[in-house]
């Protein structure tokens, strides 16, 4: 026999022997990887600076926090205010040293938008405060001016008599927005065909009244979804039973639907604590409840779990498990739903009006967070309500002109604290930055409170995070997308 | 007369005549004069007379004397009047002498039949100097001496005997060359008395037809030869007295033809092939029934055939007996006696010839081959008519061409999702309108593909539009025929260029199957990998061209043989250069394994090879420099990127069994015969050089497949992408079939040789693992189907509305994106179909092309990341739509939404988003956005003016303006982009950083602008003068005649 069939098989043998030890296993490189980009240009949206109904103040106040951060940013860029009327629309130049207000002009109903180029984009809030003093909409309303975004949830509203709740959707961008939104009601979803396409043109702003699409319905919740472009969605709750106010409050925009919420910010004192519990899916939700207050956190013994129907919104009383204490209501859901709180302030007198706040589910702090505005527009109290439902948690409030303060939260504790002293600051908003100091998750609210000739007026809102570096996405060119 | 001394040549041979009477009285004194008339005499002459009713007894008793002619019965046969014949002349020879025994030789003749003078000298001659010649006949003309009737007689497995000459075919000495047959005519046919008393004489059971076939047979399984001695000449008039011969009805003659030309087969076959043959015969006999019945309208022809079908059928015991009585002298198997019968698909034409030609007696010469009914005289028309039906005939009894038939009808049903609309998908992009978009694709030096690509396009792209305008300008036809007849043309570039090795035609059928079906050439239909697809097509025919290159005692010109070879090479190294490289390669190895052994050959081979290499390196420019430069493209292949992948490289064992990868791959256990068909021709003795080339070929191409799979990433941005091994492997398979090929030719008479051992069990385990693996790849390809990505139908993936818009006169382009918002996939679509083949495979390249894709891919990433401003970045690249399926677009929609200058717009099945901001091809930027441009940004809020454009060039107005003003091409910049303002040239600049501009003076005018191609022009001129002059050369070679046999 030949030699070649034992060499062939050799030489072959060889070759595959050697394939076995060499090559090189995939390795992650993409055209272009995932990193981040500083925020250099931001657009924050006041959607109620209102001097409507008579006996209104607006002011949209905007200031730069970067000397409250923990490392201070050099911050430097240009503030453009606009006040979005369409075609009319004013853009003029704001500056902010470090801050800057708009106020509302006369009886008139409008949205102002901030824009912001520069490194200045990172360290820059905006907020909301609505004072009416007295009449039928008495109350304190406040909000922070948000970003555009495609969705917003609210748990919160109302059609019925004596309430004149509206949704507020304001367009800052040059191109116009088409949004939809969907109501749920506690008898379930409604479907209103004129919210089903909502054109908002640009730079212009919308105003739905909720008694117009949800006549008579008690608790409407909301989704907001622009189809195309980017808005901001705001609703304005306001109560008066015959020509007495009943207070009105900003309803914050909420979380979207999770199995896990926590509504943070229920202040102390007297009156009604309630829940708004939307279940915007198919199948109903089993919820239970969970209160944290300064005593501890336990489960209500009057409110363990309460079952919300399949696309209906359910109210629950928590008054009596907060006991007039300040605190969160932890919410755990087997299907995703959303929620919001309510707190209706009852003053002492009986010539006093009552209040409300509207509370939201929030996200615990991770991030510098911060506030432009820090009291009343007459003065007042400016109140912080922590609560550490996971472990005991620490937070550091300071300022841009330096003070700090450290409040510490015991596990499963809530906390509140006056932070007046720590963040008042002359003339100016009283503008402050709130950090997490350690790890545990500690839920904040900002509370403002002023004991007015006719009762306490008070609003809440969450801490806003301050914008961070932009997560990019990794991106690689494929030419094969262009070919079936 | 002849002189004394010739008529008593031969002296030890005693030869008598039998002549064989039947009423023909006319010509049988004619026949005896002949007799009397050889130049060697006949010993003895008897005439047998079969119950004539004319003069004829009278005739041969007046001439023979009546000692001399016996009579038998009508009815008898031709076998039983020989022996009739044999008992006048009972009497052997005197012997003389123990060793002088006299060899008695029996001449056959028919009355009618009259040899020339020199007829049995001739013959004895030939069987004198021949002693293993037992049987010879003569060259039979008809009675005028100037047409060819018989030279030989065969019979295919159908029991159709034929003589292989055409009807009233002249003699002009072209038969003269036919020696060793299976058989000869009785008339004139001369046969050693004692190989007749062996084997009994004719069969009587075949009397009344075949029985000299029979007889012709049963010599040659003797041992003995049969000859035909063209220098024997007879004239018979045999065919021309048919009418007047009583033969019985024209169906029963039918019939007994049938009946007995089965039964010859069956008597004297290989063993194991009656049963076969059996079930074949009933089959075909009952379809050609059901055609004589329904097509021809012969009911009763048709019941002849049944009839002769079921008398074969009925008396197995007949067959037995006779299989018993011929397997006593049997020493020769019938796979040794093959290449005495006429090649397998000449079944049918016999079939057509015997249907036309029904009505003939049954023992008349038979010419079976294009025989027409004459019932009269006829036009010429009818007469060429027939001619025509032989040649078409003719060319359908080929092999090759019931290969390529019965190829391309299994590759219709294989193709069978794929006949609707263009063939796309995989790496193979849509194909242009028509042969003038590939042309224009061709000759430009620019592309619009992806941001703008200035690579050379390759020549391969060149040589689809000929083919496209040969087939009338249809592209698509032209590549729906490379790419769906792939299998096909496969085999017959296999079948054809096998003809090289060996003349077997089973043995090249089965190569040219397996080798059409290698995973390599299935998975390149799949992933639709044009290179590999025409590589397979054509190197075949390369190699066979480098062998005959490569002959030393060709007839052909050197210059023309290097030519095609040279050609041949260039048109597979246009679509696959690596094809060259290891072309380049295995040529010098066998010429430095040769150098000693091949001293006197070495330097005309030499010379030859460098020709051949030189060739596509000369028409190929200036692609050829551009492979150089970026020696990448030799693994990367043609079209779309690579999308093959893997996380860990294959394994050596599967790319040993030619396992490619990828889609459209057959079990791997298929390429198991192979090799070890490929291990067996390395065993065998004969054609060890071309063995070991064959052997060299599978280590090369299997070491090539091995190191290009360890790499990944061969894709940016693809971490688990390798190089595809399907050409390394089809190179390889292709070595390994050569080498199968050494191992099947000969294999059973080198087995036979050999005493019983592992090789014998082991060729038997491969062969029936290679019928075996040859069925799957056969079924599995005709029911699987070509597989995806390879697809059919509508390319565009753009929604009818885009599409709208992008064909504006504006020219602005789509985003198409994909993946999720943490890992975005995105495309730039610049045409309403998207990219097509020619233009769309040009990857761009150059410094300005990357700074651009990096731009986009910044945008992307600005986009889905919903960073402020980021609709602007999509104005540079003349973006205006964004395009996502609805997969994508939930996860991202989101983030696009946030900018501000993006709309939706509702589309079935996808979502576009369409940018607010003019943009587009061909725009003007003025006052601060210029600035902005020039200085590399994107200017945010500045509008722009949007000119109309086309691809590649522009004209358009521009008003005048008392700013400063920009022309900006959404191009990467390049030298050779050219504007005039009014015929005035305008100065270059660069906006965004990357992209082309102008500065453009404040007047108005009409502003053109192009891309200057006359570069590329020049090259393709200096090609087309290197391919004249290579043609020239090469063309002062006289036409080529190569002879046949390997190298």
């Amino acid at each position: 026999m030949r030699r070649d069939a034992p060499i062939l098989a050799g030489l072959v043998g060889v070759a595959v022997l050697l394939s076995f030890f060499t090559g090189s296993t995939a390795a992650r490189r993409v055209t272009k990887p995932a990193g981040t980009a500083p925020v250099v240009a931001r657009t924050l949206v006041c959607p109620v600076v209102n001097g409507l109904p008579r006996h209104t103040a607006s002011t949209a106040t905007v200031s730069d926090v970067g000397p409250a951060l923990p490392t201070p940013p050099h911050g430097a860029g240009t503030v453009t205010s606009t006040v979005l009327a369409g075609a009319k629309s004013v853009t003029s130049t704001v500056r902010v040293r470090p801050w800057a207000a708009v106020h509302s002009r006369g009886l008139q109903s409008e949205a102002v938008a901030f824009s912001v180029n520069g490194t200045l984009a990172a360290s820059l809030a905006a907020d909301e405060v609505i004072e009416t003093t007295a009449g039928r909409y008495r109350g304190l309303a406040g909000g922070p001016c948000s970003a555009p975004a495609t969705d917003w949830w609210f748990a919160g509203g109302n059609g019925k008599l004596g309430f004149t709740d509206r949704l507020i959707l304001a367009n800052a961008a040059s191109t116009d927005a088409e949004v939809a939104v969907t109501l749920w009601t506690p008898s379930g979803p409604d479907a209103a065909p004129r919210l089903a396409a909502i054109r908002v043109p640009a730079r212009s702003r919308a105003s739905i009244g909720i008694l117009a699409v949800a006549p008579d319905i008690a608790t409407v919740a909301m989704h907001v979804h622009a189809d195309s472009g980017a808005i901001t969605a705001a609703v304005v709750d306001r109560r008066s039973t015959g020509l007495q106010s009943d207070g009105g409050d900003l309803v914050p925009p909420t979380l979207p639907p999770s199995r896990h919420l926590v509504i943070n910010g229920f202040p102390a004192g007297p009156g009604t604590r309630g829940l708004v519990v939307t279940n915007p899916g198919s199948a109903d939700a089993t919820v239970s409840v969970k209160v944290v207050t300064p005593s501890g956190e336990f489960t209500p013994s009057s409110l363990q779990q309460f079952v919300v129907g399949a696309g209906k919104t359910a109210t629950a009383d928590v008054t009596k498990a907060l006991s007039n204490h300040a605190g969160a209501v932890i919410l755990s859901s087997d299907h995703p739903v959303i929620g919001a709180g309510e707190a209706i302030v009852v003053p002492g007198g009986r010539r006093l009006r009552p209040d409300l706040e509207w509370l939201a589910a929030t996200k615990p702090i991770t991030t510098p967070t911060a506030a432009a505005v820090g009291h009343e527009p007459d003065g007042g109290r400016c109140y912080l309500v922590l609560s550490a439902p996971d472990g005991a948690g620490e937070v550091s409030v300071t300022t841009p002109s330096g003070r700090k303060t450290t409040i510490s939260v015991p596990a499963g504790h809530a906390v509140t604290a006056d932070i007046t002293s720590t963040v008042k600051s002359g003339s100016g908003p009283w503008s402050f930055v709130v950090s997490a100091v350690g790890s545990a998750p500690v839920y904040a609210v900002r509370e403002l409170e002023f004991d007015g000739a006719h009762g306490t007026m008070i609003t809440a809102e969450p801490m806003t995070p301050l914008p961070q570096p932009i997560p990019l996405p990794a991106v690689r060119q494929d030419p094969r997308l262009a070919a079936r | 007369m002849a002189p004394t001394s010739s008529r008593t040549r031969h002296p030890g041979h005693v030869v008598t005549a039998i002549v064989i009477c039947r009423d023909g009285a006319k010509r049988l004194p004619k026949t005896l004069d002949a007799l009397a008339l050889q130049v060697r005499r006949v010993d003895r002459v008897v005439a047998v007379d079969l119950g004539s009713s004319d003069r004829s007894v009278a005739v041969a008793t007046e001439r023979l004397g009546a000692a001399h002619v016996a009579k038998v019965d009508a009815g008898a046969g031709i076998g039983t009047a020989i022996a009739a014949g044999l008992e006048l002349v009972s009497r052997r020879p005197d012997r003389r002498r123990h060793d002088d025994a006299p060899v008695e030789w029996l001449w056959l003749l028919h009355d009618d039949s009259a040899p020339e003078p020199d007829a049995l000298d001739e013959l004895l001659l030939r069987v004198v100097h021949s002693p293993s010649v037992w049987l010879a006949g003569p060259k039979v003309l008809d009675w005028s001496g100037a047409v060819l009737v018989q030279a030989g007689l065969a019979i295919d497995a159908a029991g159709h005997i034929e003589t292989g000459i055409d009807r009233r075919e002249p003699d002009q000495g072209q038969r003269d060359d036919v020696d060793e047959v299976l058989a000869v005519g009785v008339a004139g046919s001369l046969i050693r008395r004692d190989v007749w008393d062996a084997l009994g004489g004719m069969d009587p059971q075949l009397a009344d037809y075949g029985a000299e076939v029979d007889l012709g047979w049963r010599v040659n399984a003797s041992g003995g030869r049969v000859v035909v001695v063209s220098r024997a000449v007879l004239r018979h008039a045999g065919e021309e007295c048919v009418g007047d011969r009583p033969g019985g009805p024209a169906l029963r003659a039918m019939a007994i033809e049938r009946r007995n030309g089965m039964r010859v087969v069956l008597a004297n076959t290989a063993g194991w092939l009656v049963p076969l043959l059996l079930v074949r015969y009933l089959l075909v006999g009952v379809l050609h029934s059901l055609a004589l019945v329904v097509l021809s309208r012969r009911p009763r022809e048709a019941a002849a055939e049944l009839r002769a079908v079921g008398v074969v059928l009925a008396t197995p015991g007949a067959i037995v007996a006779a299989r018993r009585s011929r397997a006593v002298a049997r020493e020769v198997g019938y796979g040794d006696l093959r290449r005495l019968f006429p090649p397998s698909g000449r079944w049918m034409s016999n079939v057509m010839a015997a249907r036309a030609h029904s009505g003939t007696a049954p023992d008349a010469p038979l010419a079976r081959r294009r025989v027409a009914v004459e019932s009269g005289p006829v036009s010429e028309e009818v007469e060429s008519l027939a001619d025509e039906i032989s040649a078409v005939g003719e060319f359908l009894r080929r092999p090759a061409a019931l290969l390529v038939i019965v190829m391309g009808l299994l590759a219709v049903i294989a193709d069978r999702h794929l006949l609707s609309g263009t063939v796309h998908g995989g790496r193979l992009l849509p194909v242009p309108a028509g042969a003038s978009d590939l042309w224009s694709s061709y000759f430009n030096a620019w592309h619009p593909s992806n941001v703008g690509s200035t690579a050379p396009t390759s020549p391969s792209i060149a040589l689809v539009a000929l083919l496209a305008t040969i087939l009338l300008g249809k592209a698509w036809l032209a590549v729906d025929i490379i790419v769906l007849g792939a299998v096909p043309l496969a085999a017959l570039s296999a079948y054809t260029s096998l003809r090289l090795l060996t003349t077997a035609v089973r043995i090249r059928i089965w190569v040219s199957v397996v080798y059409a079906l290698l995973p390599a050439v299935t998975g390149a239909i799949s992933s639709g990998r044009l290179d590999v697809i025409v590589a397979a097509i054509v190197l075949p025919r390369v190699v066979r061209s480098i062998a005959i290159a490569w002959q030393r005692d060709s007839v052909a010109p050197l210059q023309g043989r290097v030519l095609r070879a040279g050609l041949w090479l260039a048109v597979a190294a246009a679509f696959a250069p690596l094809l060259w490289a290891l072309v380049a390669l295995v040529c010098g190895a066998v010429l430095g394994a040769e150098r000693s052994s091949a001293a006197d050959a070495m330097p005309d081979r030499l010379r030859a090879t460098a020709g051949v290499l030189v060739i596509p390196l000369i028409v190929l420019m200036p692609w050829t420099w551009h492979v150089v430069a970026h020696p990448s493209l030799l693994f990367s292949g043609s079209g779309l990127p690579e999308f093959y992948g893997s996380h860990s490289p294959p394994s050596g064992i599967l790319l040993a069994l030619l396992h490619a990868g990828g889609p459209g791959q057959p079990p791997f256990w298929v390429g198991i015969p192979i090799v070890g068909a490929l291990v067996f021709g390395l065993q065998r003795d004969s054609r060890v050089a071309v063995a070991r080339i064959g052997a060299a070929v599978f280590v090369l191409g299997l070491a090539i497949a091995i190191i290009e799979t360890r790499g990944a990433s061969v894709t940016t941005g693809f971490p688990t992408t390798r190089h595809w091994p399907g050409l390394a492997l089809l190179v390889a398979g292709a070595g390994a079939l050569v080498t199968a090929v050494v191992a099947a030719v000969g294999a059973r008479p080198a087995l036979r040789d050999r005493s019983f051992g592992w090789r014998q069990p082991a060729v038997v385990a491969v062969v029936g693992l290679a019928v075996v693996a040859t069925g799957t790849l056969v079924v599995g390809w005709v029911s699987g189907g070509v597989d995806k990505p390879l697809r059919g139908g509508d390319a565009a993936v753009l929604p009818l509305y885009v599409q709208a818009e992008l064909a504006l006169p504006t020219s602005s382009r789509a985003l198409v994106l994909g993946g999720d918002a943490h890992l975005v996939h995105f495309a730039l679509v610049r045409t309403p179909h998207g990219p097509l083949l020619g233009s769309g495979d040009a990857a761009p390249s150059g410094r300005m092309s990357d700074r651009a894709n990096a731009r986009l891919a910044d945008a992307v990433q600005d986009l889905v990341a919903g960073r402020a401003g980021a609709g602007a970045e999509l104005v540079p690249f003349g973006i205006d739509y964004l395009v996502a399926p609805q997969s994508t677009a939930r996860r991202i929609a989101s983030q696009l939404g946030r900018a501000s200058t993006l709309t939706v717009i509702p589309v079935p099945s996808a979502t576009v988003w369409h940018s607010s901001l003019a943009t587009g091809e061909l725009t003007v930027l003025s006052g601060a956005a210029a600035t902005v441009a020039s200085e590399g940004s994107v200017p945010q809020t500045a509008p722009v003016q949007v000119l109309n454009a086309g691809s590649g060039s522009s004209t358009a107005r521009v008003p005048s303006a008392t700013t400063s003003r920009l022309l900006v091409l959404a191009e990467p910049a390049d030298s050779r982009w050219r504007a005039t303002l009014a015929g005035q040239s305008l100065r270059r600049a660069t906006a965004y950083g990357w992209a082309q501009a102008f500065v453009l003076p404040p007047r108005a005018g009409t502003v053109h602008v192009s891309f200057d191609s006359s570069g590329r022009h020049w090259w393709l001129i200096a090609e087309l003068v290197g391919l004249v002059g290579v043609l020239l050369v090469g063309a002062g070679a006289a036409p080529h005649g190569h002879r046949r046999g390997a190298p």
